[in-house]
């Protein structure tokens, strides 16, 4: 290919050896395919909250004055946050093990947790819930052994959401903090522990530190997919753990309002964007990307 | 909605469909002279999926295909968002579709929907009930009180919304489906109010109603899978549900039995998105689909819903006939839903069922 165009005109040949422009040639399907299933809808969006048809601030206005948009928003955020830090701890836990653990046996499990990404949501939903109701697993072996005499209130409520969603997430902190955990030294341990640490000010002040890239990238992957979850929440919560896709859903099919779920969803986007801000600002994105200093 | 069983059903009829179809064109058979017409055409049919678009399938969509030698491809997952952005983008996927009655009053709010051709489409013997402008009732079906019976252990059985209401009388876990429509319907009649006297509805007194229930509910279901799913389990020994999946896993087994007292009879509609091309043969569908012969052998062998049109029941035998919503001693217990009340106040309505619900 190089070689034909380099015989046709200079100017094109040089074009062509300039390896900004052939880079450049290479991410352009990316690039068409992100213009064109990606900007283009979101502009679409956009557009859509802003104009009926003239100029209007009419839907943003309604969100913002209306008690029931906000209360879901901070609910919204509220079980993003939290379902992030059990994640984290659960994710964090599996990966500091991983670490340490022998090869097979991390093979085992890293492969185990690669199986759990090609299993349906809806399944493992509905698993949650043969685990977790009245009736369920959980319940039985607690009366079984006498722990317990009505059974818990696991689902159906914050507690069964949080599960669901932490089950489902987890694999996107632990992936992150093993590859960075993969990229330290485990001498500089043995070091702090010779020059007299104990075991405890050696996760804290050396392997904890070191690790916190990805806990970073991992938790904002985490939060901000959380923030647009809907089919846990909708099957394994209550009447309070309404988020805001559930609310954009209904707007979108029954409702069929498109203005003012375009408007939701811009707010929820901007909402992200502000998160990714702020942790760009502090963090860095470059470190999401896997930069990981060996 | 937990129903889609998609693709390899779909690309199996769209096989025997085109199969069955070329067979019928080298047959070139039939008296009828929209036969020859038809000959060859595609028609897209969209449904609910599950049990119920497979009972369409068996008693009406491959029939049709079979006697017209037309090709159908079938969809599953309908709504009115996506039949409005197909007339919006004059993008049609669908030629008739399946829907339930509120997306039928909002689609003929925002004129998405094909004017009924009452030239082609025979509505002499349908109830009057099921005949709206643009779209004609294909089922009836309801949505009443269900319970386990087995797990009630032999306790007496709540018998009506008003039981249902009763905590204490009738103890036990309890489901309602997470929406305005029907709750706040079951709320005033369970608060006294006659039940053809239950619209304009008292939203005020309805919301008071259920205020009472609000937290002995257990659980609030989203779609039709979960309501069966709840009962079987026993995670709820009551619930609101539908009476043809109570029928099919009352079929299978299942100790679940349905109150018709004050179950709300609600229909699905077959319709055409406005604008539609292939609108002349859709209609043609919709003329064969609500047939009395067709709309008889469904509800005899494949589903427990009501035929809507009236000749029906000389298909079916009486014993499965008072399984039927629209059997009459069945239709005495029950309401109608009011399409035309909901149209124009869901949206207010919904937001109001959103807001009590977080609070």
């Amino acid at each position: 290919m190089d070689m034909q165009t380099n015989s046709f005109t200079l100017n094109r040949a040089s074009l062509w050896q300039r390896p900004g422009f052939r880079y450049f040639l290479l991410v352009t399907p990316a690039l068409v395919a992100l213009l064109l299933l990606f900007a283009y809808p979101l502009s679409r969006i956009l557009i859509k909250s802003f104009f009926n048809p003239g100029f209007t601030l009419k839907e943003y206005v309604y969100f913002f004055t209306s008690p029931l948009y906000i209360r879901v928003m901070w609910i919204t955020i509220e079980l993003s946050l939290l379902t992030t830090l059990t994640s984290l701890v659960i994710g964090y836990i599996l990966a500091y093990v991983l670490r340490r653990a022998r090869p097979g046996i991390r093979n085992v499990f890293l492969m185990a947790i690669m199986l759990s990404f090609m299993i349906s949501l809806l399944v493992r939903n509905y698993s949650w819930i043969i685990v977790l109701e009245r009736n369920g697993v959980v319940n039985i072996v607690l009366r079984y052994f006498g722990l317990i005499d009505h059974p818990l209130r696991l689902l159906h409520n914050k507690f069964g959401v949080v599960v669901g969603m932490t089950h489902i997430f987890v694999p996107y902190i632990a992936f992150p903090v093993y590859s960075v955990m993969m990229g330290m030294d485990l001498n500089l341990e043995k070091a702090a522990q010779n020059l007299g640490a104990s075991r405890w000010q050696t996760f804290w002040r050396v392997s904890f530190p070191l690790s916190l890239p990805g806990i970073g990238a991992g938790s904002l992957l985490v939060f901000i997919m959380a923030l647009g979850f809907f089919i846990t929440p909708a099957l394994l919560g209550g009447r309070k753990e309404q988020m805001l896709s559930n609310l954009i859903q209904i707007q979108v099919v029954d409702l069929l309002n498109w203005p003012f779920a375009s408007a939701m969803s811009t707010i929820l986007l901007i909402v992200t964007l502000f998160i990714f801000f702020i942790y760009n600002r502090y963090l860095g994105t470059e470190r999401l990307w896997g930069g990981v200093k060996t | 909605m937990g129903k889609k069983k998609g693709m390899t059903r779909r690309e199996f009829l769209a096989a025997t469909g085109a199969a069955t179809g070329g067979a019928l064109v080298a047959a070139s058979m039939g008296p009828f002279v929209h036969t020859t017409m038809a000959k060859g055409q595609t028609l897209r049919v969209c449904s609910y999926g599950g049990s119920y678009q497979e009972s369409q399938r068996k008693a009406l969509i491959q029939p049709f295909a079979d006697k017209f030698g037309v090709k159908i491809i079938e969809a599953s997952g309908p709504d009115i968002a996506r039949v409005k952005a197909q007339v919006d983008s004059k993008n049609y996927e669908w030629d008739v579709i399946d829907l339930e009655t509120r997306h039928i009053a909002r689609g003929e709010l925002e004129n998405l929907l094909e004017p009924l051709d009452t030239s082609v489409v025979d509505l002499s013997r349908i109830d009057k009930k099921a005949i709206r402008k643009c779209a004609v009732g294909n089922i009836f079906w309801t949505t009443c009180l269900a319970y386990n019976q087995k797990a009630l252990g032999g306790k007496k059985p709540a018998g009506s919304w008003a039981d249902f209401w009763d905590v204490k009388g009738f103890p036990g876990p309890r489901a309602l489906q997470d929406q305005a429509p029907f709750n706040m319907e079951f709320a005033l009649i369970a608060d006294g109010v006659p039940m053809d006297k239950l619209y304009p509805l008292d939203v005020e007194r309805a919301f008071k109603k259920l205020n009472e229930i609000k937290d002995h509910i257990t659980v609030w279901w989203k779609n039709g899978a979960q309501q069966i799913q709840l009962l079987t389990s026993a995670e709820a020994l009551y619930s609101s549900a539908w009476n043809g999946r109570v029928n099919v896993a009352q079929n299978k087994g299942v100790p679940l039995e349905l109150v018709w007292q004050g179950g709300c009879l609600d229909l699905d509609w077959w319709c055409i998105p406005k604008g539609n091309p292939n609108k002349d043969l859709a209609m043609k569908f919709i003329d064969f689909a609500i047939s009395a012969k067709r709309q008889g052998e469904q509800m005899e062998k494949y589903i427990a819903y009501g035929p809507t049109n009236m000749d029906a029941f000389k298909y079916i035998t009486p014993d499965r006939a008072k399984a039927l919503p629209s059997y009459p001693e069945n239709l005495k217990k029950q309401f109608q839903m009011d399409a035309d009340y909901w149209g124009p106040k869901l949206a207010p309505l919904t937001e109001k069922w959103q807001t009590w619900m977080i609070s």
